[in-house]
């Protein structure tokens, strides 16, 4: 597996880095190596202004999934039988496996204008709400797309939270609140911080929801790989967006073991 | 008190339930809606996108594609996951975590970077863009789950048996034949169904890298990307209904027999 990752993986990642520094002339590649399209990119105040927007678009949804998925989580961890449990687990995985493009089309009749919501809420009689296109109906293609993940993320880490502390914290008079601010929370700190982490990495990498739901206007980062590869095949400037992509990423992981990881712990492996 | 908390709370589960399988259960359902478009009002029960789409040429083509990449790719991830994951679990080494580091990350990637890297790693390879580039890719994907899976069974496996082959005189590749493969069959199985469950539903790498030969996720890509319209439904459908039934066969056998070992210890 070692080969096979290093030749087809480590390969490709090394080419994508190399290119990244090869030029376009005259419609084709030509391997040089220059920083032009590093300084164009990283010149370029259309480019920052759109790495800013998927930086948001991504937190918005590693906020969403984490704070919604949170209540949900808590009570399989902890209002439910175990057996009940396990079986609950094995539906939340069930939808991350399922096809991510079958999912997206069928939120995009859902949401589509004259599609099922707004169709319904017009039979009620309630004026119509464009959802088309919207940053909501994005935000729900992030979610769909990492809702299980966070979710099966959260809830490993809430089952490991030591019972006895709660009920310790119970039986020295703490209310339910503050049970879960002093003890759930801390103790899960490590799943609620990957939960994010990985929420915000998948809606970075996306293309599929703005390029549908988001109806194409509001730009990311993936939207501006595909066009490159697209309408001029300028495959570098593409692997120099990818590589920042990939620059980030890593950034946003070390900043995740930092916050998951604060005292100098060794983590568990 | 208490006992409003607990209704409040379970159904904001059932609430984020809905939320997840929302777009699933309503894509099958709408699948059978006896109108070109997936919208209200109702217009009546119908088989006839099903008909439509299953005798589809370009369709049938994308899935039978699909089906080939999907089940070579697994026989492919699956014995080299399994491997790895024996390697890493029996050996004690230095870098294990880098071995490990390098083995499992594809699966942290966007999925649209793997893509761009693999369409310019095999074009500046020589690979013509073809079911064969897509599968290599698929594997390196696939295979860190099938990994993932190995190394959780393998850790419950017991130690003891396999030393008392040793010392039985068993070599090291008698042992894994007659000791550590008959307990890892139903892992190795699940492992295989969800390679292969990851394959049939990966659009973006097949995008970029099957050229002609188009996937069915694909197919669904850019039948969506022209118009929404109820066949896409049935097609949807029918590609739900083959990676939940993998995924769940998958589970039961990975955490049905798990379970039965722990009652019999």
């Amino acid at each position: 597996m070692l080969v096979w990752q290093c030749v087809f993986f480590i390969g490709a990642a090394i080419v994508l880095l190399l290119m990244s520094f090869w030029a376009v002339r005259d419609f084709r590649i030509e391997r040089v190596y220059e920083f032009g399209n590093w300084t164009d990119i990283l010149g370029s105040t259309f480019f920052w202004k759109v790495y800013l927007q998927t930086m948001l678009y991504a937190g918005i949804a590693a906020f969403l999934e984490v704070i919604l998925a949170f209540p949900a989580v808590y009570c399989i961890a902890f209002k439910i039988s175990s057996q009940k449990r396990r079986t609950l687990l094995m539906v939340l995985v069930v939808p991350f496996f399922t096809s991510y493009v079958v999912r997206t089309y069928a939120w995009s009749f859902i949401l589509a204008d004259e599609g099922l919501i707004d169709s319904a809420l017009q039979f009620v009689g309630l004026p119509s709400v464009p959802l088309q296109g919207s940053l909501l109906a994005m935000e729900i293609g992030y979610l769909t797309y990492a809702f299980p993940l966070v979710a099966l993320l959260v809830l490993l880490s809430l089952m490991n939270v030591d019972r006895t502390l709660i009920e310790a914290s119970n039986n020295l008079g703490a209310g339910r609140l503050k049970s879960i601010l002093h003890v759930v929370l801390p103790s899960a700190r490590i799943g609620l911080v990957f939960g994010a982490a990985f929420g915000f990495i998948l809606a970075m990498g996306d293309y599929i929801a703005p390029s549908t739901l988001g109806g194409s206007t509001r730009l990311t980062l993936s939207l501006l790989v595909i066009g490159a590869t697209q309408a001029g095949g300028d495959f570098p400037q593409a692997a120099a967006i990818a590589v920042v992509m990939l620059v980030t990423l890593t950034v946003v992981l070390l900043l995740a073991l930092r916050l998951a990881f604060p005292v100098r712990r060794k983590a568990k492996k | 008190m208490d006992r409003v908390l607990n209704v409040v709370l379970k159904s904001y589960l059932a609430l984020f339930f809905a939320f997840i399988f929302a777009p699933i259960v309503v894509l099958v359902l709408f699948a059978f809606n006896d109108s070109r478009f997936p919208s209200l009002p109702w217009s009546g029960f119908t088989l006839r996108w099903f008909e439509e789409v299953l005798s589809d040429p370009a369709v049938r083509d994308a899935a039978s594609n699909s089906i080939v990449v999907a089940l070579t790719v697994a026989a492919i991830a699956t014995p080299i996951g399994a491997m790895a994951a024996y390697f890493v679990s029996r050996w004690d080494f230095k870098g294990e975590g880098a071995y490990l580091g390098i083995v499992a990350a594809p699966p942290l990637l966007p999925l649209l970077v793997l893509a761009l890297a693999f369409s310019v790693f095999f074009r500046e390879a020589g690979f013509a863009a073809s079911l064969t580039t897509v599968t290599i890719a698929h594997v390196v994907l696939a295979a860190p789950f099938a990994l993932g899976i190995m190394r959780m069974r393998i850790s419950e496996m017991n130690v003891d048996t396999e030393q008392a082959a040793w010392n039985l005189g068993a070599g090291r590749w008698r042992t894994i034949a007659t000791v550590v493969l008959p307990q890892a069959i139903p892992a190795l199985a699940a492992a295989y169904l969800l390679s292969a469950a990851i394959s049939w539903d990966e659009a973006v790498i097949a995008w970029y890298v099957s050229g002609m030969d188009v996937t069915l996720p694909v197919h669904v890509w850019s039948e969506f990307s022209a118009k929404i319209s109820t066949a896409v439904n049935a097609i949807g459908a029918l590609s739900f209904a083959a990676s939940i039934s993998m995924i769940v066969v998958a589970e039961i056998l990975f955490f049905g027999l798990g379970k039965r070992r722990k009652h019999e210890q």
